[in-house]
């Protein structure tokens, strides 16, 4: 569905972060992609959504060439990109959050309302909170806030990258069940983390990077069986 | 209350509305586009040109002396400096966030500071050091109650600030494209994110920016004329007035500019004259004192 081939990129011109790196997505089910810090997952997600155009290699999304298109045109196209920093509007309201989150069909009033209710049913802590500055929510709220936004165009892909990452492990429990339950409504998802142990929890399949370069990949009932002798392998480099 | 007080008042508010037309568009790209637009005078003293130059009959185009009548001078004028300003966004400021660079806002402020001197001395150079007279938009001095007469210009000036900053509450408030200027404002990632182009909103906020303080040059041209660093004094209170009610902030400079107004009037009655332009100084070091962040400025919350 989504696939991106030996993608080549970089911050400055001399130094490639990633260097012919490759990852197929398949529908319907989670992908995760794990691997130490530095080992460019985000610069990843980030050229799989435009925000950083690779120097060569290719990104097709469902046949059609993404590469080089702007990070804006992604939300059209049905794909949601979550990148780790936080991105909501932090002094507007949650409902105005959300209902920016309707902007590539803001021009029909009744589909925003419909998807509005939608989103609220799939995720009722926003309607309680709806009235509440997106600011003054906890950190995993944001999160969740963040994921809801991008619900709001029916995505056919969520791009998360590092969710997680500084919240408490209780909230980032309820942040990964909120990912497997979108699973179950029938969400692609691309699921970057360096939590190596939940990331091969909830995915399907999943790719190991490291210094730019993929490592191996496989069906997480392999991982499973493998996992103590990799990440003892990890540590040793 | 006497008159006297009133009338000062009155005038107060007057100069108020008038400097919040100024300050509105400086506040709405440092907002949007984290630029500090120190040419934002520049753009007012445009503003004056141009209008100066459709309606005086001083210009001509195709050996027609341009006379039109001030009042159809006043929207040209807006829109001429808009342009303007999308060609400064578009040619010079869009590096900034487009081109990965080290400290983009050191860029930002030397090109707008080095851009409003250009221009000063460019005017300076075209067309001399002389002040010019458009004609009045109008004429003669009403009668607004007691003893207080106001010049028809400034009256006029008033409606346009007021009708101008209505029409940017409500832009920017109630319509799709100025909530999606407010997202850029808050989260550039998170408005790209939802789809929203960030660069065209930056376009978007310099033409505003445009538009504005060239209204602002142009109905204020026949009370203050028009010369070459005529943007100066109304820039610096502009700037006073987006510190004192917080950086970013829209009701912020509206209110902190009727504060200044008033207390420049009154100041000047009470106290001394001379004074003038200190009085902005005094109210913002006083306000600074008590609330850093301004009257409506918000905490910048890091976690």
């Amino acid at each position: 569905m989504l696939s991106a081939h030996n993608i080549v990129a970089g911050y400055v011109d001399e130094i490639d972060i990633l260097q012919k790196v490759s990852v197929d997505v398949e529908k319907n089910k989670i992908t995760s992609v794990i691997g130490p810090n530095g080992s460019g997952k985000s610069t990843l997600m980030r050229v799989i959504c435009g925000f950083l155009t690779p120097k060569s290699g290719q990104v097709l999304w469902d046949g059609t060439d993404l590469t080089g298109r702007p990070s804006h045109g992604m939300a059209e196209l049905g794909i949601c990109y979550l990148p780790q920093e936080r991105t909501v509007f932090a002094h507007l309201t949650v409902e105005q959050n959300l209902r920016l989150g309707a902007w590539t069909f803001r021009r029909d009033k009744a589909r925003i309302g419909t998807e509005l209710q939608r989103v609220y049913e799939l995720f009722p802590l926003m309607r309680e909170r709806r009235k509440s500055k997106a600011g003054d929510l906890s950190g995993g709220m944001q999160k969740i806030l963040e994921i809801a936004r991008g619900m709001m165009i029916k995505p056919q892909i969520l791009i998360c990258d590092e969710p997680t990452v500084g919240l408490a492990p209780i909230i980032a429990k309820e942040v990964y069940d909120t990912i497997e339950r979108l699973k179950l409504d029938g969400l692609t998802i691309l699921l970057v983390d360096q939590n190596v142990r939940e990331a091969i929890r909830v995915g399907d399949f999943v790719y190991v990077l490291e210094i730019g370069q993929n490592k191996i990949s496989g069906t997480k009932a392999e991982f499973e069986t493998n996992l103590h002798d990799m990440i003892k392998d990890w540590l040793q480099i | 209350m006497d008159y006297y007080l009133l009338s000062q008042l009155i005038n107060g508010v007057i100069f108020g509305l008038i400097y919040a037309l100024i300050a509105l568009g400086l506040t709405i790209v440092f907002s949007i586009m984290r630029v500090v637009n120190f040419s934002h005078g520049e753009f007012y003293m445009l503003g004056g040109y141009t209008l100066y130059a459709l309606t005086s009959g001083a210009v001509t185009f195709f050996s027609i002396p341009l006379s039109m009548p001030t009042i159809i001078g006043l929207p040209i004028a807006m829109v001429a400096v808009a342009i303007f300003a999308i060609a400064i966004e578009r040619g010079m400021l869009r590096p900034i966030y487009t081109v990965r660079m080290d400290r983009p806002e050191e860029y930002a402020i030397i090109l707008t500071f080095g851009l409003s001197l250009f221009l000063q001395y460019g005017a300076l150079t075209v067309v001399g050091p002389y002040e010019m007279t458009p004609g009045a938009f109008w004429e003669g001095s009403k009668h607004i109650l007691g003893d207080l007469y106001l010049a028809g210009d400034r009256l006029f000036a008033t409606g346009v600030s007021v009708l101008l900053i209505g029409i940017t509450i409500y832009f920017i408030y109630g319509t799709w494209t100025g909530r999606a200027l407010m997202a850029t404002a808050q989260n550039r990632v998170g408005s790209t994110v939802v789809g929203i182009n960030t660069v065209r909103m930056n376009m978007i906020a310099m033409a505003l920016a445009g538009l504005l303080a060239g209204a602002a040059g142009a109905a204020m041209a026949p009370i203050f004329l028009v010369y070459p660093d005529v943007g100066q004094i109304p820039v610096i209170k502009a700037f006073v007035i987006i510190v004192l009610g917080g950086m970013g902030s829209i009701p912020g400079a509206v209110v902190a500019a009727i504060i200044l107004g008033i207390v420049e009037s009154l100041g000047s009655v009470y106290i001394s004259v001379a004074y003038r332009d200190v009085f902005a100084f005094l109210v913002l070091i006083g306000v600074l004192l008590f609330r850093p962040h301004g009257l409506f400025g918000q905490k910048e919350r890091r976690a």
